[in-house]
C-alpha cells in the first residue's frame, strides 16, 4: 500500500491580476510528493516554482485548486503545518540588525523552544562553519544562506521546503548541503526543493518535476529521466563519411561529423541507424546518456514545446 | 518515522513577537520620549519669567481671531494662563510628533517586513497572521505610551523648577495621557493602510496624509463658521477629538477618548481581517 503523500496538490492554480491583465503563474498543478523522498522542482526563472512554494506555505492563496500537506489543507491548517515545515526562501531576507544568534533565538522563541532547537542550531552552524556572533548585515551572501539553512532545519522538521537552496554556497559547502539533505532523508524527513541548477537536482533528488510557464511538464525519477528520451551515439569509421548518410534516419535529430566520426543524437531504436551505415567500416561505437541539462533542454526546446 | 520534530514537542509560545518587538525598539522610547520631554521642559521653564505670559497674550491677540480660536477657543484670556500657554505652545503640536512616530511604528508592523522579505520567514513559522498584527501593535502601543510618559517627566521637571507656577500637575498628566488615543489612532490607521496596500511608500504617504490632513481640517474647520462644510468635516480629524485646550482646562473628555479608541479598534480589526485574507509579498 502506498504511503500517504506528504504533499498533494489538486489542480492548484494561481492567477495574478495586475489591473486588467491576468497572469497565470501556476496552472492546474497536480503533484504528489512521497514521505522520505527528496523531490526536485525544476524549472527556469518565472516557471512558477516560487509561486508553488508560497502556495504550499499559505503565503499566497490559490485562485483554484488546493494543496494538502500531511493530509491537511495548506490554507486552513497552515499554523499547525508550519510546526512540521522548515522553509528557506529563494530570496532570503533576514533581520539585518540582528546577529545570527539573535535570529536563531527569535525563531526558536516563536517556535516555542525549550533549548533543544538552539542547541541543534549550534550543531548545524558548526557543521556549516557559521559564526553566529556577527550581525546579519555583516554576513556574506553565502553565510546568510547558511543561516537561512540553520533556521529552516533547527527544529528538525518533517518537511523541508527549500527554494533555490544552494545559491551563494561554494562548491565545498554544496557538498555539505547535499550530505545534510541525504541525512535528512535517512532520518525519514521529506525534502521539496526547487532549483534551476540541474546538476544539484541530479546529485541528491529521487524524483524531479519539471515546470515551465506554470505547467508541470513531467515528473520522473531522476534515474529514469537520464535513461529516457534520447542518447548520444558516436560512430567511428575507418574512412570519412558524409553526415547526410544518417541525417534522414528516423529518430536522428542532430548529426555532427568530425575526423571520420559521426556524433548522432538518437531517439528510438538503434537498428535504422546501423542499417543506414551498412557498407561503411565501423571502427567503434560509443553511447552516452544525455545529461540532465540536455534532457531539460529537450523539454524546453527553443520553440517552447515539450519534446518527447 | 522521522526523528522527533522539536516544534511538535513544544507549544509555540504566545507573546514572542511582542517581546522581540519590544526588545528591538525599546530605545525609541528614550530617543523620542526624552526629545519630546526636553521640549516640554524647555516650554514650561519659560513661564516664570516676568511678563512672559502678558507678552504671549499680546502676540496671540495680534493673530487673526479665527486662527487661535481653532486651537485655544474664543477666550484670549485663557491664552495668557500657564495652561493656555502650555496648550498652545506644547500640547497643540507635540502630539504630531507622536503621531509621526505612530506612522513609523505602523510601518514596522507589517509593511516594512513584507517589503524586505522577513515576513516570509516569520509567517513560515507556526504563527497566525493575526498574531503578527496584534503582538507588534501592542508592543508599539506600549512604546508610544512610554514615550508619552517621558514627556510628562520633562514637563514635571520643568514645573519643579518654577516655584511660582500655579498649575495643576494632574491636569498636565491628563493632557499628556490625552495624546495617547490620537497616537494610537494613527498607529491603527497605518496598520490598516498597510494591510491593504503592500508598498511602503504608499502607506507612508497615507500615514503622513492623515496627520497633516487632520491638522489642517481642524485648523480650517475651526476658522470656519458653525454651519459650514469645513466645520462639519472636522469630525473626520483625529485632532478634533484631541482638544488639548479643553483637556488642560476641564480634564479628560471621555467621549472623545472613547471615539478615538473605538476607531482604533475598528481599524485594527479591519487590518487583521484584511491581512488574513490577502496574498503576501507579491
Amino acid at each position: 500500500m502506498a504511503a500517504n503523500p506528504v504533499i498533494q496538490t489538486d489542480n492548484l492554480t494561481k492567477v495574478y491580476k495586475t489591473g486588467k491583465e491576468a497572469v497565470v503563474a501556476l496552472k492546474d498543478l497536480n503533484l504528489s510528493v512521497q514521505p522520505g523522498e527528496i523531490f526536485g522542482f525544476l524549472g527556469p526563472n518565472g516557471a512558477g516554482k516560487t509561486t508553488t512554494i508560497r502556495l504550499l506555505l499559505d503565503l499566497i492563496r490559490p485562485t483554484r485548486g488546493r494543496a494538502n500537506i500531511f493530509g491537511q489543507d495548506a490554507n486552513l491548517n497552515s499554523v499547525a503545518l508550519h510546526q512540521r515545515i522548515g522553509f528557506l526562501p529563494g530570496e532570503l531576507s533576514l533581520w539585518k540588525h540582528l546577529t545570527g544568534k539573535q535570529v536563531v533565538n527569535y525563531v526558536a522563541s516563536v517556535r516555542g523552544d525549550d533549548g533543544r532547537m538552539v542547541k541543534h542550531a549550534n550543531e548545524l552552524a558548526e557543521q556549516l562553519d557559521l559564526d553566529f556572533s556577527k550581525k546579519v548585515r555583516a554576513y556574506s551572501s553565502g553565510n546568510r544562506r547558511k543561516l537561512g539553512l540553520v533556521v529552516s532545519m533547527m527544529h528538525k522538521p518533517d518537511l523541508l521546503i527549500l527554494d533555490e537552496p544552494t545559491g551563494g554556497l561554494d562548491p565545498l559547502l554544496q557538498q555539505t548541503f547535499n550530505q545534510m539533505m541525504r541525512d535528512a532523508r535517512a532520518a525519514g524527513r521529506t525534502v521539496f526543493l526547487s532549483s534551476h541548477v540541474l546538476g544539484e537536482v541530479q546529485a541528491i533528488c529521487d524524483r524531479v518535476g519539471i515546470l515551465r510557464n506554470g505547467e508541470l511538464k513531467a515528473v520522473e525519477r531522476v534515474d529514469d529521466l537520464t535513461h529516457t528520451n534520447f542518447q548520444w551515439i558516436t560512430l567511428r569509421f575507418r574512412d570519412a563519411i558524409a553526415p547526410e548518410v544518417v541525417a534522414q534516419v528516423p529518430g536522428v535529430t542532430e548529426v555532427t561529423a568530425e575526423n571520420h566520426s559521426l556524433k548522432v543524437r538518437l531517439s528510438g531504436d538503434f537498428d535504422p541507424l546501423l542499417r543506414a551505415v551498412e557498407g561503411h567500416y565501423i571502427v567503434g561505437v560509443q553511447t552516452k546518456e544525455p545529461t540532465l541539462e540536455e534532457i531539460f533542454l529537450a523539454f524546453y526546446g527553443n520553440n517552447g514545446a515539450q519534446k518527447s | 518515522m522521522p526523528e522527533t520534530n522539536l516544534t511538535m514537542v513544544n507549544r509555540a509560545s504566545f507573546g514572542s513577537v511582542f517581546a522581540e518587538t519590544l526588545r528591538q525598539n525599546w530605545k525609541q522610547v528614550l530617543y523620542w520620549g526624552l526629545g519630546c520631554g526636553a521640549m516640554g521642559f524647555f516650554t514650561i521653564s519659560l513661564l516664570p519669567y516676568s511678563g512672559f505670559l502678558e507678552a504671549y497674550q499680546k502676540i496671540i491677540e495680534m493673530l487673526p481671531p479665527e486662527f487661535y480660536q481653532a486651537f485655544l477657543g474664543e477666550d484670549t484670556a485663557f491664552a495668557a494662563t500657564p495652561e493656555g500657554y502650555l496648550s498652545g505652545e506644547f500640547f497643540s503640536w507635540i502630539v504630531l510628533m507622536y503621531a509621526l512616530y505612530a506612522v513609523i511604528a505602523g510601518l514596522n508592523v507589517t509593511v516594512n517586513e513584507e517589503e524586505s522579505g522577513t515576513l516570509d520567514i516569520l509567517l513560515s513559522l507556526p504563527l497566525p497572521r493575526w498574531r503578527v498584527i496584534v503582538e507588534k501593535t501592542a508592543a508599539f502601543a506600549i512604546i508610544i505610551t512610554g514615550m508619552i510618559l517621558l514627556s510628562f517627566v520633562g514637563l514635571w521637571a520643568g514645573e519643579l523648577l518654577t516655584d511660582a507656577l500655579v498649575i495643576d500637575t494632574g491636569r498636565i498628566a491628563e493632557s499628556v495621557l490625552n495624546m495617547l488615543p490620537s497616537a494610537l489612532l494613527v498607529l491603527g490607521f497605518t496598520v490598516f493602510a498597510a494591510s491593504i496596500f503592500r508598498a511602503r511608500s504608499t502607506v507612508t504617504r497615507l500615514g503622513g496624509a492623515i496627520i497633516v490632513g487632520s491638522f489642517f481640517v481642524e485648523l480650517l474647520g475651526g476658522m470656519a463658521n458653525q454651519t459650514s462644510l469645513a466645520r462639519t468635516l472636522t469630525v473626520l480629524s483625529f485632532y478634533h477629538y484631541y482638544d488639548p485646550a479643553g483637556v488642560i482646562q476641564y480634564g479628560f473628555n471621555w467621549e472623545n477618548i472613547g471615539i478615538l479608541l473605538a476607531a482604533t479598534v475598528v481599524l485594527l480589526a479591519g487590518a487583521v481581517w484584511r491581512f488574513q485574507q490577502r496574498d503576501l509579498g507579491v
